[in-house]
């Protein structure tokens, strides 16, 4: 693989926006991480196919601050977050993180490193079904970061700090769950347990993966607001991805949307869903449904229903063949992340 | 335009007989109708009995489940006939399908693995209808071409085909039969949100085409804000408001789907801080006394607990139940 030209030119502009970018807590530069698809006895390396999941992606994280990253079901943002927490193999490109005063390549880290460094990363999963043991109990499940990263020994002192940091999630009284099973909880209570166990160790960045989508409507709004809550206390930094782009301009600074892997626009949430520049980011937000009754959903201004394929990117533009504003030069030139305004950045030759 | 009544549920109540003795009073005393042409939205949280109101409406339940009480009127070319009291032949062959049809939450992923899509609407065909077999893989085709599919895709596999191209699939086999009722349940649950409006888009498009009314079921009150003509809000088991769905939604009367709308962020609305709704919703096998929602209910009164609100009309088409409305 052809690791030296790059996926996504950047240009000077850009470059800068996010080198001289003095509150960034994460430097994201040129992140690449491609799944090789291995069927069978692999003859050739040159032969084989790789699943393009995030493709030089480049962008910062503010201390503080809430990135929402948005995109459609298979564009990559799973992929991202995980690399970010380094829990997949990041094909190329750094994750710089500011930690007691030194930045950190998260992407180059040893093994011994990442088990040093990777509770300043806490990932909050979509499933809050899946992602707790359902073997353990709730007081284990979130005590168990203090054991391996040998906070606390004693048993008194481990309670101690578990059922504070229930209360913090308001598992209220925290006697009442510590000796439960995650089954025995409600979806919501569930996802609770889940940022308790992230949160017990006072990481800095939270990566929260569409922590809501598996809630129902009633629960969803008080779990994001534990979280904005959690932030304040805890003084966090969240990458929170979603694909709904309402949440994302309601919690976050700023979003990114992500497009095959490609980070296509990123900017100021009010300005990016109420100035869309990139035909993608216009049909994402065309197609939400939402509860006024003045945005009826009509036609999305998009081309066809067949998912983007991540194995064979498009050469030019990588939106070039569902794009309904697309010329010749979209099919042959891939274009950078351009400013078209503060704090608001597209990629497209051809901005709205 | 006079208004055509097509399906007319009255007083429904199917409850689940668990082997402990106990019961899920899943579907406890509903009543609506569903007009020709227009959409009825139900809108629930997880548990609150859509689905199995909809497996109810055309009387496919597992063996421990048991309609107790109420009638489900469907209109025939020979008049209205209570699906309740028709015997499983009479339904299967008169009625299932060829008046009513519903699309079962989670359809698109189960599909037959192993049967070319276009067999597979072929079969719905014949098995609920007297034609040749050239003549349903005549239907089949055309069907395709109106939700979208195109006809070269018979000979294709579930698999080799995208989540929106499975949703369009079901939906052409529900349609298959030209029924007079659809019934689909979450149908756009699982498809990203651009395939979801597209797929929200094509069946407005085919109910204007064939007239049939749509009984749209979902957990998200956003869909039913772009599809539904009125909505139903339902809760525990049973149906707390009724209404036109611009009225319903700019006054919302019942505590429930006022609290619903507040959890919801708007697009372009100011960035508020959400509101969400404490407690969880009721285990059917032993709902609260009273207003089922009175654990929930920031207004509730001595009242709420010892007596349970009915349903009834507030005017403007409009029905609620609570006590302190109406
Ligand atoms: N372990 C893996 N091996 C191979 N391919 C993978 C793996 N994990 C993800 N992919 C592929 O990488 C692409 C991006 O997946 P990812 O899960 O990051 O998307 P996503 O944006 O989070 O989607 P969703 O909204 O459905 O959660 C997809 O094509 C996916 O099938
Ligand atoms: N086959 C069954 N046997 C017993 N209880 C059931 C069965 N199917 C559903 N239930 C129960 O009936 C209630 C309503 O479920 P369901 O109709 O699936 O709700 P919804 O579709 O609104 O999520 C729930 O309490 C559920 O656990
Ligand atoms: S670069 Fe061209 S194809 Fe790509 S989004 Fe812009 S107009 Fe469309
Ligand atoms: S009847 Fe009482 S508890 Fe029920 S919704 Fe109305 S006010 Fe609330
Ligand atoms: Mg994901
Ligand atoms: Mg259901």
């Amino acid at each position: 693989m052809s690791v030296e030209k790059p996926l996504q030119p950047l240009s000077p502009e850009y470059e800068e926006y996010v080198n001289k970018d003095s509150e960034a807590l994460v430097r994201v530069i040129k992140l690449r991480v491609w799944y090789p698809l291995v069927r069978g006895i692999v003859i050739s390396k040159k032969k084989v196919k790789y699943v393009k999941a995030v493709n030089d992606v480049t962008f910062t994280i503010r201390q503080g601050e809430i990135f929402s990253l948005v995109g459609e079901s298979g564009c990559g943002k799973t992929t991202l977050g995980k690399a970010i927490a380094r829990l997949v193999p990041v094909t190329s490109g750094s994750v710089m993180i500011y930690l007691d005063g030194k930045e950190v390549d998260f992407a180059r880290l040893n093994e011994k490193e990442v088990r040093m460094y990777r509770r300043y990363v806490q990932v909050i999963f979509q499933d809050p079904y899946g992602s707790l043991n359902p073997r353990l109990k709730i007081r284990d499940i979130v005590a168990e970061p203090l054991y391996v990263y040998g906070i606390a020994k004693k048993k008194e002192d481990v309670d101690r700090l578990v059922m504070k940091m229930l209360e913090q999630v308001q598992l209220t009284p925290p006697q009442d769950f510590l000796d439960r099973y995650p089954h025995e909880l409600s979806g919501g209570q569930r996802q609770r347990v889940a940022i308790a166990r992230a949160l017990i160790l006072r990481p800095r960045l939270v990566v929260a993966d569409e922590p809501i989508s598996m809630l129902d409507v009633s629960l969803r709004a008080d779990i994001l607001n534990l979280m904005m809550d959690l932030k304040d206390q805890f003084n966090l930094t969240y990458l929170y991805i979603t694909h709904d782009i309402a949440t994302a301009r309601y919690v976050g600074n700023r979003i990114g949307v992500l497009y095959l892997g490609f980070l296509v626009e990123i900017g100021d949430s009010d300005k990016v869903v109420f100035n869309p520049a990139h035909p993608y980011t216009r049909a994402l937000i065309a197609a939400v449904p939402t509860v006024d009754l003045e945005k009826k959903i009509t036609d999305i201004p998009i081309k066809g229903d067949v998912p983007p394929n991540p194995i064979n990117l498009p050469e030019g533009c990588p939106f070039y063949p569902r794009c309904i504003y697309a010329r010749d030069r979209c099919a042959k030139e891939r274009p950078p992340l351009i400013k078209i305004d503060e704090e608001h950045f597209v990629a497209c030759w051809y901005p709205l | 335009m006079s208004m055509v009544e097509v399906l007319k549920v009255t007083n429904l109540k199917m409850w689940y007989f668990l082997e402990d003795g106990s019961k899920v009073r899943a579907v406890d005393g509903v009543t609506f109708t569903v007009f020709r042409g227009k959409t009825l939205g139900i809108v629930g949280e997880s548990g609150s009995g859509k689905s199995s109101l909809a497996m109810t409406l055309i009387r496919i339940l597992p063996l421990n489940a048991k309609i107790v009480e109420g009638s489900i009127e469907i209109a025939t070319d020979k008049g209205f006939v209570d699906i309740v009291k028709l015997n499983e032949s009479e339904l299967r062959s008169k009625i299932r399908w060829k008046y009513i049809s519903v699309i079962p939450q989670g359809a698109m992923n189960a599909l037959n693995p192993f049967m070319k899509i276009g067999d597979q609407i072929v079969e719905a065909i014949l098995l609920h209808e007297n034609i040749s077999k050239k003549e349903a893989l005549e239907r089949a085709k055309n069907i395709l071409k109106y939700v979208g599919i195109d006809p070269s895709r018979l000979d294709s596999y579930p698999h080799e085909l995208s989540g929106g191209q499975r949703q369009r699939a079901v939906i052409a086999m529900a349609l298959a039969t030209y029924p007079r009722v659809i019934v689909a349940d979450e149908p756009t649950t699982a498809l990203d949100v651009i395939t979801q409006a597209q797929v929200i888009k094509l069946l407005k498009e085919l109910q204007k085409k064939f007239n049939f009314g749509l009984i749209f079921i979902t957990h998200d009150l956003s869909l039913i804000a772009q599809i539904a003509d009125y909505v139903a809000v339902m809760y525990a088991g049973k149906i707390v408001e009724y209404g036109p769905l611009e009225k319903l939604f700019k006054e919302p009367l019942h505590p429930y789907t006022r609290a619903l709308l507040e959890a919801i962020p708007r697009l372009y609305g100011e960035k508020r801080r959400l509101r969400g709704i404490p407690g969880t919703p009721p285990d059917l096998r032993s709902p609260p006394p009273g207003c089922r929602f009175h654990p929930r209910c920031p207004y509730a009164d001595d009242i709420c607990k010892k007596e349970e609100p009915q349903l009834k009309s507030v005017g403007d088409g409009r029905l609620v139940a609570c006590h302190l409305v109406g």
